[in-house]
């Protein structure tokens, strides 16, 4: 029997044996000219121009699928796949995929051990370039990141650690520091640290109530690198703060209706103001030190009396201050006062203003539920209140939190967490989600260093190998008679002993003794110079007494010593110190140094060096001055131990009037 | 012994061929005839089938597209197990190495996947066909149930092998469909502990679906498979082309024109075969149905195939039983109870699907009568075919509005938003 | 039957079409804010990454002497004899290696004077690629 349909289904048949055909050829194909295929291809082509037949048999091209397991780290990264000249100095320059991997990350973490994405992030697993997700991918968590936010996986190891390669991450983590982020929030990394506004007992004393006002309402329309964020606080919210804070009055200040104010000599005061120094911790009009506030408008904002008891004993007036004590006759003090007042302010300011005698209940009342919503005792001590611990959320795992569930608003970004905390940091109230966070006024580009400190925060359970971490330093204050005079001096707040203090001033003083000599430093601390010709943070004049700066010698020769840098042997030979001074020309040392008026005036100033710096101390730096101070501007010579001796021995023989050797090392 | 190599080798080769088909190329009717009768598809075909089984707008081969997808799915899927790992990080970085490693691996993981899709709407389709030809009518009500399991088991096949890829669709899809079965009342959290093997997704759970999904599941698939087709071998294919006798008028007569072989002609069976047949009407199943067979293979092969050239099987992120997306949303085919789920648990989760297997189970049983049986639409079931289709239009709008215009919170979107 | 495929591979065809089409419709493609902001300030004077990183190190190093935009105008400059060269038209600063050189070793490596000090023991070999990819920008961006 014969099918009608038999010719059109023979015809079908045809077409779709044709097809299948075609379509599994397809397959085959597509599968013959993967991404990774081509690629090593076009790799082996370059290879032969590249390296020579001798290089090419060495290397034994490779082929076919390459990976590297990290089984610790729970990661396949197949990026070697492609990127095959990656460990291959030849491939320097070469184009991508091909070229080597730049500087000496590689040696300092070798891709056995760190792999790719670790660092760069991406789909380790993939094997083209789409789905290694070098460009942001639908399902892929985290693309690679561009070498400008990289820095914030450098911190997913380098846990609150200085890490010199992550100049970024290194700044964002100074900037939470300084902005004291973790007041509020917990952060891990920087469990211990602490941040404090200025207590708030007294401030009814303190301040004029018009400056309240202005500084609640907006603290940068003051000043403008203040601290402290705008609360954003309605009008009545203010009202009820000021009256709140007016009312803290718990230390009285010093009684100056003795004083006569209208004799001050504001001329007095502002010599006095120069001979302190003050600029080297207080900015006016832009230029000094950042230390403490700016003086810019301090007529503006303070009341006389309290100036006066302040520059009289800032200990007593505000305990915590960084501010140091000095010896001023209240005459001085008077002048003094009396010239910031006069010369730092916006306009007439008017008298004096009486102190607050009456505040309204109610108002006091709301100031103070105001002061607890917005944890303003997170940040400044009030006696009369509970410390409110960190009202903020903990930002542990903040960069694993699913960009779903963050809110953005309207800003037109990438969804990634990162993005997130950026936004939030510049503008806590943009996102359309009420916040209590203040608007700190970052730049941008501080935004963006916050960022990547803060997205260097994983929840990840490395391997405790992986973790660089640091405790940090626990509080090193000296006890006796040197610890009271550091702490009426106020020597932490620029200096630093075993990692704890300021970093305003270029020396810790950890091996201070060692470093230099005794009658030196009792001559330094009564009258500071400068040792450097082109730095403008000097150490203030403290007037301070002979038998106080023996005490301080003394303590530091017997206690803040390096053994490594004593045990010098400072006995140098003429022909030592010639050498020396013809190294010190040929090396070029003039070229930044000082002596007498000839030289650069980048380094300090070197013709009393032998007065200052002990022989030791002179042969260390000058072998190693990366180990001192990291980042210094003293090159390393690479010197050898004679040469480096020899130019001790010259260096030694400075200042001190004889050119003969002398017997060095401390008195 | 002077016979030339090659004749003897052509004679070897086809001694060997004959061992394996053993009526060569038929060339005569018997022939043709005795192909069907020598061989293997005698379990499935007769000899002579008749011409109107052979339109293909009687029956669109949707269940002979089913049984294809049913092969590649086990092809597929044995060469899938080969990578996979049922353990949760693991499980998810070997679909990573199918996509990026595996030679081929990942047209099978495509080609599996969209099979699988095709195979839920195929078998109902194929359910829908059978309900508006009146297929299910007496002698095959029996057929219809096992029909009926079958489309459960497929449903439960693709719903286990949802979550075999262990990314964050799979865990939530799963998440979300196992929490409508806790609906069910008083069985509902045993069933979902049973499935789940704890109270969350977890490991436990990975090897259970994988389990069901690679054994149990494909196993009694396989035998429902087996007695689905021999059912409507030995019943006959409904709605003859001319004019169809009553069942009831044939019921306990044993019609000469029926057709048994082998020890089948034994089994006095009144009910076999019950349709009567024109030998005029009839032609060989060799070549005209396996030809098409074939042919309908062949173009399902090929479609899969550009579909899986074409479209990737998804994969998102590993799952994450901490981050929830919005939405969260079962499997496609579950999607129209999720729907309903929305409005209320109850209706959605517990009312609704049972109501509609139970109805699909008692169907044959209740809607005897045999009028419009074998024909499209018959005028004769104008009410039934009525309400069946009002049921498939909702559900396939429930399922729609599910898929595509549900967003965050389920609230309505746009799908081109 | 015909009819009836051509219109099934009508709504095949048209289907994904469609739908690529409603993907197509997005306005800007949303931006990565912290990405920008560090571009915006790191890569002032399209400067690459790696010149954005020797600007920074240039500007602690080496800008006392050879000034901020590297033509030898530095504050120290006036003490130096000879003084500082003018790096924007120096024609050795275009020379990777010669630069690589006098940075790590010392002008006096390149028998010069010995003024301008060996860098190499206290800068990593990164820094001072870095170092090298800004020299080397300075004299691009010569105008």
């Amino acid at each position: 029997m014969k099918d009608p349909a038999s010719r059109s289904l023979h015809v079908a048949f045809a077409a779709l044996g044709l097809a299948f055909l075609a379509i599994f050829s397809w397959v085959l194909f597509s599968e013959g000219v993967a991404d990774w295929r081509t690629t090593q291809t076009r790799f082996r082509a370059l290879e032969t121009t590249i390296k020579n037949p001798h290089q090419l048999a060495a290397a034994a091209s490779v082929g076919g699928l390459r990976q590297i397991w990290l089984p610790e780290l729970d990661r396949v990264d197949r990026c070697v796949t492609c990127h095959l000249g990656i460990e291959d100095p030849t491939f320097a320059g070469a184009p991508q995929p091909f070229s080597s991997h730049p500087g000496t990350w590689l040696a300092t973490h070798p891709s056995d051990r760190f792999g790719c994405t670790p660092c760069h992030d991406g789909q380790g697993q993939a094997t083209d370039y789409r789905n290694a997700a070098h460009q942001p991918q639908p399902f892929v968590t985290r693309p690679m990141r561009p070498l400008e936010t990289i820095e914030a996986n450098c911190g997913v190891c380098h846990r609150a650690v200085d890490a010199p390669d992550a100049p970024r991450l290194d700044e964002g983590r100074a900037l939470i520091v300084q902005s004291g982020c973790f007041s509020c929030h917990e952060i891990p990394g920087f469990d211990g640290l602490t941040f404090h506004g200025p207590a708030l007992d007294s401030i009814g004393f303190k301040v004029r109530p018009e400056w309240l006002r202005i500084w609640l309402k907006d603290p940068k329309s003051y000043l403008e690198r203040s601290k402290m964020g705008n609360f954003r606080l309605s009008n009545d919210e203010i009202t009820g703060l000021q009256a709140f804070l007016l009312s803290q009055r718990v230390i009285v200040p010093l009684d100056s209706t003795t004083i006569d104010w209208p004799k001050a000599d504001t001329s007095n005061g502002r010599a006095l103001f120069g001979e302190l120094r003050c600029v080297s911790c207080h900015t006016i009009n832009g230029r000094g030190g950042t230390m403490g506030p700016e003086l810019r408008r301090i007529g503006d904002k303070v009341r006389r009396d309290w100036l006066f008891s302040f520059l009289k004993d800032p200990h007593r007036v505000q305990p915590e201050t960084a501010m140091l004590q000095y010896r001023l006759t209240d005459d001085q003090l008077r002048d003094l006062s009396a010239f910031l007042l006069d010369e730092y302010r916006a306009g007439d300011t008017g008298p004096e203003p009486p102190p607050v005698a009456y505040q309204d209940a109610r108002a006091v009342a709301a100031g103070r539920a105001v002061f607890e919503r917005r944890g303003c005792s997170s940040c400044h001590r009030l006696g009369s209140m509970k410390q409110a611990g960190r009202i903020g959320p903990n930002l542990a795992g903040i960069a694993d939190r699913n960009p779903d569930e963050l809110v953005f608003g309207n800003a037109n970004v990438r969804h990634t967490a990162d993005n997130y905390i950026f936004l939030k940091v510049l503008h806590p109230d943009a996102l359309l989600q009420p916040s209590l966070m203040p608007t700190f006024g970052f730049a941008r580009i501080d935004a963006a260093r916050i960022a990547l400190a803060l997205a260097s925060i994983r929840k990840t359970d490395l391997p405790s190998s992986y973790v660089r971490t640091r405790p940090p330093p626990p509080p090193n204050r000296p006890a006796g008679r040197f610890g009271e005079l550091v702490t009426r001096y106020r020597c932490l707040s620029c200096h630093s002993i075993g990692g704890f203090g300021g970093d305003l001033s270029t020396v810790p003083l950890d091996r201070i003794g060692s470093q230099l000599k005794h009658d030196y430093v009792v001559t330094y601390l009564q009258n500071p110079g400068a040792v450097r010709v082109s730095v403008e943070a000097r150490m203030p004049l403290f007037h301070m007494l002979s038998e106080e700066a023996t005490t301080i010698a003394d303590y530091m020769s017997t206690v803040l010593l390096d053994d490594a840098v004593d045990r010098y042997d400072a006995m140098f030979t003429a022909a030592e110190a010639r050498r020396g001074q013809e190294l010190y020309a040929q090396l070029g040392c003039a070229a930044c140094h000082q002596m007498g008026t000839a030289g650069g005036y980048v380094g300090p100033e070197l013709s009393h060096t032998g007065d200052r710096l002990t022989p030791g101390w002179i042969a260390a730096w000058l072998t190693s001055p990366t180990t001192y101070k990291p980042g210094t501007l003293q090159p390393d010579y690479g010197l050898s131990r004679t040469d480096a001796r020899a130019l001790t021995a010259y260096l030694s023989s400075l200042g001190t009037g004889e050119r003969s050797p002398r017997a060095g090392g401390r008195p | 012994m002077t016979e030339p190599i090659s004749k003897r080798a052509a004679r070897w080769l086809n001694g060997a061929g004959r061992s394996v088909f053993r009526i060569g190329w038929p060339q005569t009717d018997k022939d043709r005839a005795a192909a069907m009768i020598s061989s293997f598809f005698l379990h499935i075909h007769p000899a002579r089938v008749s011409r109107h089984a052979l339109r293909p707008t009687y029956t669109f081969a949707l269940g002979l597209i089913s049984a294809i997808l049913f092969v590649i799915l086990s092809v597929t899927g044995l060469a899938l197990m080969l990578y996979y790992v049922p353990y949760p990080p693991e499980a998810y970085r070997s679909m990573k190495d199918l996509q990026f490693v595996v030679t081929f691996g990942i047209v099978l993981r495509n080609m599996h996947r969209w099979s699988a899709h095709a195979m839920v709407v195929v078998v109902f389709l194929h359910m829908c066909r059978v309900f508006w030809t009146g297929s299910y009518k007496p002698p095959r009500e029996f057929n219809w149930i096992v029909g009926v399991v079958l489309l459960l088991l497929t449903l439960g096949l693709s719903f286990t092998g949802y979550l075999l890829p262990w990314d964050q669709l799979a865990f939530w899809a799963i998440t979300v469909g196992t929490n409508i079965a806790a609906y069910a009342p008083v069985v509902g959290d045993q069933v979902k502990y049973l499935l789940l093997g704890g109270h969350m997704i977890g490991p436990m759970t990975l090897l259970r679906f994988y389990v069901l999904h690679c054994v149990i599941l494909p196993l009694a698939m396989l035998m429902l498979i087996s007695l689905h087709v021999w059912r409507v071998r030995k019943d006959g294919l409904s709605g003859g082309s001319g004019q169809m006798l009553p069942v009831e008028e044939v019921a306990g007569v044993f019609p000469a024109s029926t057709k048994t072989y082998g020890l089948m002609s034994l089994s006095k069976r009144p009910r076999a075969s019950v349709e009567s047949r024109d030998p005029y009407d009839e032609v060989f199943a060799w070549p005209h149905l396996l030809y098409r067979e074939l042919l309908v293979a062949l173009a399902v092969i090929v479609v899969l195939h550009a579909l899986s050239l074409v479209f990737m099987a998804p994969l998102e992120e590993i799952a994450e039983p901490t981050r929830t997306p919005n939405p969260a949303k079962a499997p496609w085919y579950f999607l129209g109870l999720q729907e309903l789920v929305h409005y209320s648990a109850l209706i959605g989760g517990v009312i609704v699907p049972t109501v509609l297997v139970v109805a699909l189970l008692a169907l044959p049983y209740v809607d005897r009568g045999t009028a419009g049986a074998g024909r499209w639409f018959a005028p004769e079931r104008r009410v039934s075919n009525i309400v069946f289709t009002v049921i498939v239009i909702l559900l396939a709008g429930l399922t729609v509005t599910g898929t595509l215009f549900r967003g965050p919170n389920w609230a309505w979107v746009w799908p081109w938003k | 039957m015909s009819r009836l495929l051509r219109r099934a591979c009508g709504v095949i065809l048209v289907l994904p079409l469609s739908l690529t089409a409603g993907c197509g419709r997005r306005a800007t493609p949303p931006s990565d804010a912290v990405v920008d902001a560090i571009r915006a300030e790191e890569r002032v004077g399209n400067l690459s990454y790696s010149e954005g990183q020797g600007k920074h190190l240039f500007a602690q190093y080496c800008a006392t002497c050879h000034g901020d935009e590297g033509h030898g105008d530095g504050q120290n400059a006036s003490n130096l004899n000879p003084p500082p060269p003018d790096i924007t038209t120096s024609k050795n600063a275009r020379d990777a290696a010669y630069l690589r050189r006098v940075i790590a070793q010392g002008s006096a490596a390149t028998g010069r004077s010995p003024l301008s000090p060996p860098w190499g023991r206290s800068l990593s070999a990164q820094q001072i690629d870095y170092l090298v990819a800004y020299c080397q920008a300075l004299t691009r961006t010569k105008r």
